[in-house]
């Protein structure tokens, strides 16, 4: 019998494979940025500034003629780093409260839920803007914002999976056999309540991608001259007549990204299904 | 207030004055209710025998199952295995007395989790105790569990779900005897079973008992098979203990014991008998009720069983009854 490999069978599928290979390749510029950019992403060019895309600049320069291309693909490494740390952190701590708060219950269960409902009930960007305002702008506090900003979807998330695996005739089954909590939780609850909490995980890289780029148009993220793509777009707003190339480009590579992102997720849920696989077999 | 039998040394489990309450509701300005599942039980599981307890649903037999293996703690009560009251072990003794108690589960479609494959399933017992094998060691126990319980060794690296709710169950079997236990709680084993399985499940629990001398707690609503498989019949109404016939053959004397019973369907035209109905209806079982928890429905009941709780009361035999009024 073939081995569940949820990951294969995602690539395997059409979208998942076309996805799969779109953010391969945005994954390629983030890590290899200095070997893939034709130019270096902060070395000014005043009299080359606002350039249309031509063979020298592909995507054409911006308002110092710096190439827009080659800051894109600087850009790919500001995005991803933060929107994929964040979201890790978010996963890792909502998974522990959610899971802590629903099998344990009693104060700590309410606490949570009290915490997390409220902080549900405002949007993630102005959750982010609050935390931001407080701890002050830079690329480690767009971090630390996205991952709270987050965390109370998957807490809630994980808790609603536990509340209900938690009664399975399984877990009272291995209670009689003299396990304790820690072996019930991280050998049959996490376990089975991971596949929406990942997906979930993989959806949300793809808003916090938009999240931090919100941020960086308002120029709360990655200071100059670092690249990413939402301060680029905010920069490019001055010169959208002029030159449109310059917010179009990094708005592309955004939409692209999440567009690509959102497929894979997808596809994702579908091979995670643990039915649909030994139902093939 | 039971009368508590005394403790033989040929009881495996002895279970006394056992209460467990549950409450539900309470908030803004409303009270919380209380509810007991199980009421002043008392009861003795003597070892090498099959103890049935039968009842309708909602009698608090699950309860009763948890409550005896400490998956559930007593409001009140005792229960003591092999001597040894298990509200006063403390969490590693209990892991090791867990070895020896184990239980079958009601519904073998959720009782092994859907992401472990046979032989992770049955392995796990030993891997929850702290005890090591070697690959051929694992090998060897899960080959002696899958045939014991007459499953294929084809079948252990399925997933539960590629196989039949008989399979699941004979892999529930298999589990719950990997520890090699004395005691095994079979909380309806075959309610969820075609029955034409269960009557192959009964079979395999039967000869298991045989093989390896285990003891039963039969928990059950089908009184056909209570019958036929149990040395001592339990009955039980909302929580208490009706009435403990001391075998199969025994004639029930409770009006209760004798209505359920009764209410067997019979396959011989020959034999059957004109069965006794049942008037009103079972009380909530939120209700406090002072006196007898049949009161409402028995033909016989007088103003003293609404008034006073019968204790369960020895005919001889060990054949105990809680009634005033015992049929003839």
């Amino acid at each position: 019998m073939a081995a569940f490999d949820p990951i294969k069978t995602a690539i395997r599928s059409p979208r998942g494979g076309v996805s799969a290979a779109v953010l391969l390749l945005v994954m390629a510029c983030a890590l290899f940025a200095p070997l893939i950019a034709p130019y270096a992403y902060d070395i000014q060019n005043l009299p080359g500034s606002n350039a249309d895309p031509s063979v020298a600049h592909w995507m054409g320069t911006d308002e110092f003629g710096r190439d827009l291309m080659s800051r894109i693909i600087y850009g790919a490494r500001t995005s991803l780093t933060v929107a994929v740390t964040a979201i890790s952190i978010s996963v890792v701590a909502g998974l522990t409260l959610g899971a802590m708060a629903a099998y344990f219950g009693g104060w700590f269960d309410r606490a949570v839920t009290a915490v997390v409902d409220l902080t549900w009930s405002f949007p993630e960007i102005l959750i982010a803007l609050i935390l931001i305002a407080i701890i002050g702008p830079g690329v480690g506090s767009v971090m630390v914002a996205i991952s709270i900003a987050y965390l109370a979807q998957f807490t809630r998330l994980t808790r609603a999976q536990i509340m209900a695996l938690k009664n399975e005739t399984y877990v009272e089954a291995t209670t009689n056999l003299g396990a304790g909590h820690f072996h019930i939780i991280f050998r049959h609850l996490l376990p089975n309540a991971l596949t929406p909490v990942i997906v979930a995980g993989m959806l949300a890289t793809g808003d916090a991608i938009i999240l931090e780029a919100t941020l960086g148009f308002f120029g709360l993220g990655a200071q100059p001259p670092t690249p990413s793509w939402g301060a680029m777009m905010s920069s490019g707003t001055a010169q959208i007549f002029i030159a449109p190339w310059i917010i179009i480009f990094p708005g592309l590579a955004i939409a692209i990204t999440v567009i690509s992102i959102n497929l894979f997720g997808d596809a994702l849920i579908e091979s995670l299904d643990i039915h649909n696989h030994l139902r093939s077999v | 207030m039971g009368i508590a039998p005394a403790t033989k040394d040929d009881d495996l489990v002895t279970i006394t004055g056992l209460t467990r309450e549950f409450s539900s509701g309470g908030g803004f300005l409303r009270p919380r209710r209380t509810m007991r599942a199980v009421n002043d039980v008392s009861l003795d599981v003597p070892r090498g025998k099959v103890t049935g307890v039968v009842g309708e649903s909602g009698c608090g037999k699950s309860t009763l199952a948890r409550l005896v293996l400490r998956l559930l703690e007593a409001t009140t009560g005792t229960v003591e295995f092999d001597g040894k009251d298990l509200a006063a072990q403390s969490q590693g003794e209990m892991r090791k007395l867990r070895r020896q108690m184990q239980m079958v589960f009601q519904d073998p479609y959720s009782a092994i989790d859907p992401r472990y494959t046979i032989r992770r399933a049955l392995l796990e017992p030993f891997q929850v105790q702290g005890e090591a094998q070697t690959a051929a060691e694992a090998k060897a126990t899960v080959d002696e569990l899958i045939s014991m319980v007459g499953l294929s060794p084809r079948m252990m690296e399925s997933f539960p779900h590629q196989l039949s709710g008989g399979q699941k169950q004979r892999v529930g079997i298999a589990r719950a005897l990997a520890l090699r236990p004395t005691f095994l709680v079979l909380d309806e084993p075959t309610a969820s079973l075609d029955v034409s399985i269960q009557a192959q499940i009964i079979d395999l629990l039967e000869s298991l008992k045989e093989e390896l001398g285990l003891t039963y707690l039969f928990i059950s609503h089908d009184l056909s098979l209570v019958r036929y498989f149990c040395d001592r019949v339990v009955v039980m109404y909302l929580g208490r203990v009706m009435e403990i016939l001391p075998g199969a053959e025994a004639r029930p004397r409770h009006h209760y014991a004798h209505a359920l019973l009764d209410s067997n369907f019979e396959p011989d035209p020959a034999r059957r008998k004109v069965v006794t109905m049942l008037g009103g209806e079972i009380p909530s079982p939120f209700a406090t009720i002072p006196g007898c928890a049949f009161a409402a429905r028995c033909p016989a009941a007088s103003e003293l069983c609404k008034r006073e709780r019968p204790p369960l009361a020895d005919l001889g035999n060990g054949h105990m009854i809680a009634c005033h009024h015992p049929m003839d």
